[in-house]
């Protein structure tokens, strides 16, 4: 076993770590997405006004072949990066590996010379980069700064798979084998839709759109003005398929009393035509690229949880999981974590990867 | 639909612990977590080892998991709880939230002990042995091939 195993999901709305040292102990780490490219002198005047000692999570800033970037809550609060939603998810993984990594190192001691058990989910349409992704994090995390302290890895193993792979292979019931089955697992994340099937054990269609909950968000931007992405995104999926206006109150901007219903039930209006906007491109996109005949669909991603209502009409005679297990197990284990975030459904996927990699290591190829 | 035990639980109205019954009831809307999940993670938490021992029909090491299991669930709510009535410092003094793993001398100083998960070590002897055999399902070398 590797000094560090780690499951990385580099969401595009939050970082999903799962890991664990020698002594199998799992852990849960949560980074903000953020990456921004920040000059060396703002980072050394962050550095000498800091006060106490922050989360090494929280003050995340890596720097390689002459590059500053600051990531993760660092980046959000103090560099106001955005999401940069256009640019392609290994990239942005890349620096946010190296802060990952320097992160646990530091908050565990970890010394230079450690060696790395990592696995990745990346969207289908970037798992063909994913030799490309294992080349610059091997030579990366054998050289690079965090928080200024030089820091050298080995990566014994990488492991890259399209997002869904931690639920085909941990979400399913045990007993049923793949080779008898035709699965479709539909991923709704944030940025992207993911849909794979796999036919009797052999991916036979990959496919990602850019079609994620970002889409419904936009359109709420457009309808209503003011309001930012991600606490609209979070609002908007706390009020669920029936759109409480009590989730949407803090959204309102207005002071005025007498003009605060009107500005919260326009907002409630505006998530509604969003909503069924965006379910007719997703329905239309998912008929058009499910096969008819598949046996069961596996649903993950808090966007999937939030159209559960709509997506259990799709194909009516189909099994659907919603991978209710491993999340009861991911419930269970990291309670104050789930509580505190809102993260139900989010992390299935990635605990799949978590697990399967580490039951796995035995038979893992050794990274040469 | 599979078929339904029917568990019932009644009290008196009389109990001190009315309140809790009143907390998980249907009728309460803002409860933190699905109430089955509430009700069943408790039980399970408290007494599923002792009731597969009384059963009979599990291995030792099986027993032995899933007592270890339990002792980590049970670990989590402990964390939980001191998060949700601010007792972090007082537990975290008595060594009640700290990382069995790690002694006080080898903590960075940067470590938030008290906000990083803590749960207990694995048993190294038979723990790893039983941890292989839940990890390694029948599907994993299909989907290695499928992934190659």
């Amino acid at each position: 076993m590797a000094d560090l195993t780690i499951a990385f999901d580099p969401g595009s709305s939050l970082s999903k770590i799962f890991y664990t040292l020698k002594s199998f102990h799992p852990e849960l780490l949560l980074m903000e997405p953020e990456v921004a490219q920040v000059p060396k002198a703002s980072l050394v005047a962050y550095e000498s006004s800091c006060v106490g000692s922050p989360a090494a999570e929280n003050s995340a800033w890596v720097e390689y072949k002459g590059q500053y970037r600051a990531v993760g809550f660092l980046a959000q609060d103090r560099f106001y990066a955005d999401l940069k939603l256009s640019e392609p998810k290994f990239e942005l993984a890349l620096y946010k590996t190296l802060a990952l990594v320097g992160a646990l190192a530091q908050k565990n001691s970890l010394s230079n010379g450690a060696s790395i058990r990592l696995g990745v989910l990346l969207p289908y349409g970037e798992y063909e980069d994913r030799k490309l992704f294992e080349q610059l994090v091997t030579e990366a995390l054998a050289g690079f700064r965090f928080r200024g302290v030089e820091r050298s890895f080995e990566l014994e193993s990488f492991l890259c798979r399209p997002e869904g792979f931690g639920l085909i292979s941990r979400g399913r019931a045990p007993g049923s084998s793949l080779k008898e089955r035709k699965i479709a697992v539909v991923m709704i994340g944030y940025r992207n839709i993911s849909l794979l099937i796999m036919d009797r054990g052999m991916i036979s269609q990959g496919v990602t759109e850019d079609l994620g909950f970002n889409k419904l968000v936009g359109c709420v931007q457009r309808l209503v003005s003011g309001q930012k992405a991600l606490k609209l995104a979070q609002a908007i999926s706390k009020a669920g398929s029936k759109i409480s206006t009590k989730a949407l109150a803090h959204l309102v901007r207005v002071q005025d009393p007498g003009l605060r219903d009107t500005e919260l039930s326009q907002i409630r209006s505006a998530v509604a035509t969003a909503r069924e906007e965006y379910w007719i491109s997703l329905f239309s996109w998912l008929r058009s690229r499910i096969p008819s005949d598949v046996d069961e669909m596996i649903f993950a991603g808090g966007t999937a949880h939030y159209l559960s209502r709509e997506l259990n009409s799709l194909l009516p005679h189909t099994e659907k999981i919603w991978c209710n297990e491993l999340e009861a197990q991911i419930n269970r284990n990291f309670l104050a974590d789930v509580s505190r975030n809102g993260l139900e459904f989010r992390l299935t996927d990635n605990y799949g990867l978590f697990y399967y990699l580490c039951g796995t290591s035995e038979r893992m190829t050794t990274h040469a | 639909m599979p078929e339904q035990v029917d568990f019932r639980f009644q009290i008196s109205v009389n109990s001190p612990y009315i309140t809790l019954i009143k907390y998980l009831s249907p009728k309460n809307k803002f409860l933190e977590f699905p109430r089955q999940n509430m009700i069943t993670w408790a039980l399970v938490a408290f007494w599923y080892p002792l009731a597969c021992k009384w059963s009979g029909g599990f291995s030792d090491a099986d027993l032995k998991l899933k007592a270890r299991t339990a002792i980590y669930q049970l670990q989590q709510q402990i964390i939980y709880l001191a998060q949700a009535f601010g007792l972090e410092n007082e537990l975290g003094n008595q060594g009640m939230l700290g990382n069995s793993s790690h002694s006080d001398t080898d903590l960075d100083p940067n470590v938030d002990v008290y906000t990083s998960k803590s749960v207990p070590t694995h048993v190294k002897s038979d723990g790893e042995q039983n941890l292989t055999s839940v990890m390694s399902l029948e599907n994993d070398e299909l989907l290695e091939e499928a992934f190659k």
